[in-house]
């Protein structure tokens, strides 16, 4: 038995056949051995001096074959200098037993750079770079020429992948899965929802004092000098989320706020008394949470956490032509590396309050840029003008889309003057290139459709490629967006580029045109992209990614079984979990029954993450006919888990519903019957009328018809003004003028009607009404009546015959309608309101006699009744 | 004395108007009384105001009260319901605000009115509003055939007027079969869902999910917020729902699956639905998921893909299980193990959504507000009135001129 496989995992999710790297590497290293014996003698060396800065030139051996050529360019002539590894890994030097950058002979070089160490480790291991020896040992702290190990290491990685990379897109990410050791998942303390809670305990109470006196000059968003992570924050609950990485609640001596006390980092008294009393702090706060402890009836695998997952790192991005790579690996610091291996390299100083992203990348919020100096961002303009084309290629992720002629990469001078920008307007991306068919603001530029949408608010894969045969090209997550190129720029040149602007992201270089956003990775190569090559590194993702094996063995009584899922820091605050499948480590392997497995759930440190469980249904069956020597996949999809303490504490653990022979039933609870709130103040009894039955009612109490064509033109014109629903509370002046307009227009057609049939005429709305007699004598109580009642009569079933029959409860009082229409008296409004007299409406409107005694006039009393009894509550109240 | 503060109110207005417009005069009520009506003929002159919105005929009146007087409140409404306003106003002005986004009260008469009007009119079970092979058109002359491509039938039939295009008239509008009328085969009707109005304002553009809202709001009345259940399993959230809106998974975590998760399990059975924005009719690809449910896959590639119009109901556990999912046998819902719902296609999730008593509740509910003219979840005693009315209207084929005539008695009275 085995218990290592090399597993195929890429990007398709399509399963592959498995490789056995070794195989690969005893081939190679046979066949360079033979040809050793074939290498020529030393040559002298001479210097050259290139930008003033010395560089040695080989005058060795030659290559012997094209791998020690890719070699030599790709990996000695990058080390070889004294001030990196020349000066002691060569013949005679100190360190001479590892000559991997021999200056005598490159063809030794190579020799030894494959070869292993006392320890049997490989000084550059080719089907694993970042397990090189060279690699691991600097990440050590073992002379790196920059002030990051890791950020010397990561270039040192760059460079082997440089060489044995190649671009062969075919190949996938191989995993050498090795088995872990097992773990349960352990009882855990969990943070708080709240900064608040748990008080005396709470974390306002506890940590944040100490922080907030002794690390907010740096370590705050509003510092002068603000330093990422801000967990002391002047908002305490922004503080509260950075410190959860720093805290660890189950050995709270463990607490990276206290190593870094320990190790004298920006202590305020002696740091061992400081150390003391973040510790007490910690203490206290941890002590106020209660232990979460494992729910016995679970049925769990055994535990994994990031540090004890497999890398899956590697894999065959394509970089031939690059020139420029920021993979933001740091997590902290002010400054991200160009670790592209191509000098000089361009390494961003951060300005304001940039922020890392856990598993890679920078967070730019909007003032603040990341920027290189003139002088190294001079090898873009030099090297892209060799070539007369190239290609910016960023994973994004906008912070929003509401962002506008917002600048994500720039490499330019200001607003007015560039030579390249990548920039977002809404759901657009925009390709601004300075070619000889543009002005040196580089316009007209290439903007994604707006139908299209392309630009999300979520990770993106975007290269905007540059060529003289195909123009300005966009291409969001391995697509090209068909957004033709209409700025001429085909055969466009780049030679008007100037070598003197600054590379910078997250606006322009004088902080105009901010964006906002996370930046996982940047990169820039010389050469426009194919889509082959799009594809390829597209597919490949970015960040860190892991393998985890939960074992299961003890659950199936099956040894060296596991349920293994592709995971990665997802973001800063959740990781993806993804294609869970059951796999053995054993060769051969193939279920000997059927082994059911229903329900996974993802535990983080001692319960089930409350949402995300994306496997929560899953229902299936492991069984010889569908496993494979790859596993077998329980499920093709993907989620997302809330991080909680941080990549170094949290403990996932999976659990089962069924798993073979265990079962843990899982009941739904009961949902909680909310309790209603007591009654509020009574609501309105009564509500008004809207538009349309405004309307019919009018219709109804003038017999017009709606169709009218009168009515109906005044009634389109105000439909929209009348009100559109019964609350009586929403009311408005606004309402009651277009329910006079309406009114007016109804009795206008009414009294139109009426005036040319006889007074006694059975079609007559105001019957026996004399619209022949002049205003100064058709007003009396009897004609009044005569058009007020047949009115009343439809609006409020006014009953002259049965007058107990008349609703006096609901209706208004005819006498009080008439006395406000046509009493000759003064009026009185309200008897409590003092102040408010006033005369009647036929009083008011004959007050122009004897010089309106007319028909015409009659006829606008007559409608002015009518308009005021039918305009009013009665119509509009139900 | 609310009223008469009103009443006081509107005199104010009134006055103000008078100095604009020709001396309009708002009248006072109950400022003073001669001849005192039975109480019974106030309840009565009320019901037909809140179920016409138009006063009623003296002699109409003198029925109702006679009715109420013999303790038959709810045949009094049913006389005020032949009151052919109670379509052509009242019905009409209650379904309008459904059939578009904005849900704007100011709609031209369609389809979907059309069918809800028709519905009720003919006593059918209300439930067929979401599954039923039912549609309403008019039989007048002088107005437009109906068309896939256009709205033209049943504006020109509303321009008619309320007598020549009087929509109680059962011989001017008419019941047919939405595979007559509109060409759907049997199996993809899904009452209002597939009908031209819906389709146009749900249907169009985006990825299909505002049908599942807009149909949750409009007839189970709810949005989606209150729904909001993160704890539910989200293997059916898909590929376009970015699970790091802006970098920051918690939004998706904490807020969106919480939608999501038992939104996009429902609404897939939508997958073969779309509305041609260029031709304007709604268009039906059996077996084809249209391209809107695939869009943006790279926003999550590990998410759920669409492949039929299946759909699932998660929201049968949970705190969504107050929705009050029936258990009994529907046509196409099957229900496994863990008690979720399941079928394919929008008629099938339209039995499922029907039978909920949210469903019936939500029906009573939009009554009440039109007849009693405030919300009922405001007031125990409301929500008393609702529940027993909720009851007899499931209990009783689902018959909306009962639920109105219950509510009528129910807010008969005038404080």
């Amino acid at each position: 038995m085995t218990q290592e496989q090399h597993v195929i995992l890429d990007a398709h999710r399509h399963s592959k056949p498995l490789i056995q790297t070794l195989t690969r590497l005893i081939s190679l290293s046979v066949l360079v051995s033979g040809l050793l014996a074939c290498g020529n003698s030393a040559e002298v060396e001479t210097i050259l001096v290139n930008d003033g800065q010395e560089q040695e030139i080989y005058s060795g051996p030659t290559p012997i074959t094209s791998e020690v050529e890719d070699f030599k360019a790709e990996f000695w002539d990058q080390l070889s200098p004294q001030d990196r590894c020349g000066s002691c890994h060569t013949n005679g030097g100190n360190a001479s037993d590892f000559a991997f950058v021999d200056l005598d002979n490159v063809n030794t070089a190579f020799s030894e750079a494959i070869s292993t160490n006392n320890q049997g480790q490989l000084i550059v291991d080719r089907s694993d770079p970042a397990n090189s020896r060279v690699v691991t040992r600097v990440a050590e702290g073992h002379n790196c020429w920059v002030d990051s190990a890791a950020v010397c290491a990561t270039i040192i990685e760059s460079y082997i992948n440089n060489w044995v990379g190649g671009t062969d897109s075919s190949s996938g990410r191989t995993i050498e899965l090795s088995a872990p050791v097992l773990v349960d998942p352990g009882d855990s303390r969990n943070f708080p929802e709240t900064a608040q809670a748990n008080d005396p305990n709470s974390f306002e109470l506890t940590v944040y004092p100490l922080l907030t006196a002794h690390c907010a000059d740096c370590h705050s968003d509003t510092s002068a000098t603000p330093q990422s992570p801000f967990f002391a924050s002047a908002d305490v609950d922004s503080a509260f989320e950075a410190a959860k990485s720093k805290i660890d609640l189950d050995t709270p001596v463990n607490s990276r706020f206290i190593s870094r006390l320990v190790e004298l980092h920006n202590c305020w008294t002696d740091c061992s008394s400081d150390a003391d009393d973040m510790l007490t702090a910690i203490e206290q706060f941890a002590g106020g949470i209660a232990l979460t402890e494992i729910d016995p009836a679970l049925v769990t695998s055994k535990a994994m956490t990031l540090s004890t997952a497999i890398l899956a790192s590697g894999g065959s991005r394509y970089e031939d032509d690059q020139i420029a790579l920021w993979e933001f690996k740091t997590g902290a610091g002010s400054m991200a590396f160009d670790t592209s291996g191509v000098e000089p390299a361009m390494d961003l100083d951060f300005t304001g309050p940039v922020d890392w992203v856990l598993g890679y990348g920078i967070d730019i919020a909007e003032g603040s840029k990341a920027q290189a100096s003139t002088t190294s961002s001079k090898k873009l303009a030099d090297m892209i003008r060799l070539t007369n084309s190239y290609s910016i290629e960023a994973w994004v992720i906008p912070a929003n889309v509401t962002q506008e002629n917002a600048r994500i990469i720039s490499y330019s001078a200001g607003d007015t003057a560039r030579n390249f920008s990548m920039s977002q307007t809404l759901y657009n991306y925009e390709f601004m290139n300075r070619s000889s068919n543009t002005d040196a603001e580089a316009r007209p530029s290439l903007m994604t459709n707006d139908d299209d949408e392309d630009l999300q608010a979520s990770l993106q894969h975007v290269v905007m490629t540059f060529s003289p045969v195909a123009g300005q090209k966009i291409y969001v997550n391995g697509v090209y967006t068909d957004d033709a190129d209409m700025n001429n720029a085909v055969n466009g040149s780049l030679f008007d580029w100037n070598e003197n602007y600054a590379f910078v992201l997250g606006s322009e270089v004088d902080g105009s045109n901010a964006w906002s956003g996370k930046l996982r990775m940047v990169a820039i190569h010389n050469a426009a992209l194919t889509q082959d090559q799009i594809t390829q590194n597209y597919e490949l993702g970015v960040g860190q990614k892991y393998v985890m094996l939960f074992s299961v063995a003890e659950q199936l009584t099956i040894s060296d079984t596991y349920v293994m899922l592709e995971v990665e820091q997802f973001d800063n605050t959740a990781y993806l979990f993804n294609q869970p499948r059951f796999i053995s480590l054993q060769d051969g392997y193939s279920p000997a029954a059927d082994i059911p497995v229903e329900g996974i759930r993802i535990g983080v440190n001692g319960r089930e993450a409350d949402s995300g469980q994306v496997f929560g249904h899953v229902n299936t069956t492991v069984n010889a006919t569908d496993y494979t020597p790859d596993g077998q996949i329980l499920s093709t999809l993907g989620t997302v888990i809330a991080l909680e303490k941080g990549p170094e504490a949290d403990e996932f653990f999976l659990t089962f519903e069924r798993l073979g022979g265990q079962t843990n039933v899982r009941v739904e609870a009961e949902p909680i019957i909310p309790v209603p709130a007591a009654d509020p103040e009574a609501a309105s009894d009564i509500g008004v009328k809207t538009f349309e039955e405004i309307n019919a009612t009018m219709s109804l109490a003038t017999n017009i018809p709606v169709t009218n064509s009168a009515v109906s033109s005044t009634y389109t014109t105000y439909q929209q003004q009348l009100p559109a629903i019964e609350n009586i509370s929403a009311f408005l002046s606004s309402h009651q003028m277009a329910v006079a307009q309406l009114a007016m227009s109804y009795c206008n057609e009414a009294v139109n009607a009426d005036k040319v049939l006889a007074s006694n005429d059975p079609d007559r709305l105001f019957a026996g009404f004399n619209f022949n007699a002049t205003a100064g004598s058709a007003f009396d109580n009897a004609s009044q009546n005569q058009i007020i009642e047949p009115l009343l009569e439809k609006l409020s079933n006014l009953d002259t015959v049965t007058p107990a029959n008349n609703l006096s409860n609901t209706q208004p009082d005819d006498a009080t309608i008439k006395a406000a229409l046509g009493d000759a008296n003064t009026q009185d409004l309200d008897d409590v309101l003092t102040g408010d007299a006033y005369e009647s409406l036929v009083t008011t409107m004959t007050q122009c006699l004897p010089g309106c005694d007319t028909t015409n006039r009659t006829e606008e009393i007559a409608k002015a009744m009518c308009a005021a009894t039918l305009g009013s509550a009665l119509t509009l109240i139900q | 004395m609310q009223s008469i503060r009103f009443m006081r109110q509107l005199i104010r207005l009134s006055l103000l108007a008078r100095s604009f417009c020709l001396s309009l005069v708002i009248i006072t009520a109950g400022t003073g009384s001669i001849n005192a009506g039975t109480v019974e003929r106030e309840q009565a002159r009320r019901i037909h105001d809140r179920l016409t919105g138009l006063p009623p005929s003296n002699s109409v009146l003198d029925s109702m009260e006679t009715l109420i007087i013999s303790n038959n409140v709810e045949g009094a409404a049913h006389l005020a319901m032949e009151n052919p306003a109670f379509y052509n106003i009242t019905l009409k002005n209650y379904a309008a605000p459904w059939t578009n986004e904005e849900q704007s009260v100011f709609t031209p008469l369609n389809d979907y009115i059309a069918t809800v009007i028709g519905i009720i009119r003919d006593d059918v079970d209300f439930r067929e509003v979401l599954h039923g092979n039912i549609i309403y058109t008019g039989n007048a002359s002088g107005i437009a055939a109906f068309s896939n491509n256009n709205n033209d039938h049943y504006e020109q039939l509303e321009l008619l007027g309320p007598v020549l295009g009087d929509l109680s008239d059962n011989t001017i509008l008419e019941r047919k079969t939405q595979t007559e009328v509109n060409g759907l085969p049997d199996n993809a009707t899904a009452g209002i869902m597939t009908t031209r109005a819906a389709a146009k304002a749900f249907f169009k553009d985006g990825t299909n999910r505002a049908m599942f809202r807009f149909t949750l709001m409009n007839h189970l009345c709810t949005d989606l917020e209150p729904l909001k259940d993160v704890s539910r399993v989200p293997d059916r959230v898909r590929q376009d729902v970015s699970r790091s809106p802006g970098g920051d998974s918690r939004i998706y975590i904490f807020s969106c699956v919480g939608c999501h998760a038992g939104m996009d399990g429902m609404a897939g059975a939508y997958a073969y639905y779309q509305y041609n924005n260029d031709t304007e009719a709604l268009e039906y690809t059996p077996g084809l998921v249209t391209a809107k449910h695939l869009i943006n896959a790279n926003n999550f590639k590990h998410g759920y893909v669409t492949t039929d119009d299946s759909w699932v109901n998660y929201w049968r556990n949970g705190q969504n299980k107050l929705l009050n999912w029936s258990n009994q046998a529907m046509t196409g819902v099957q229900i496994d193990s863990r008690g979720h719902s399941s079928g394919s296609g929008a008629k099938s999730l339209g039995v499922e959504l029907a039978n909920s008593e949210a469903f019936g509740r939500c029906q009573v509910k939009k009554a009440f507000q039109a007849v009693c003219l405030h919300d009922p979840d405001n007031y125990a005693a409301d929500r008393l009135a609702v529940d027993n009315i909720t009851t007899s209207f499931m209990n009783d084929g689902y018959n909306m001129k009962n639920v109105f005539a219950k509510l009528a008695d129910y807010c008969k009275e005038p404080q």
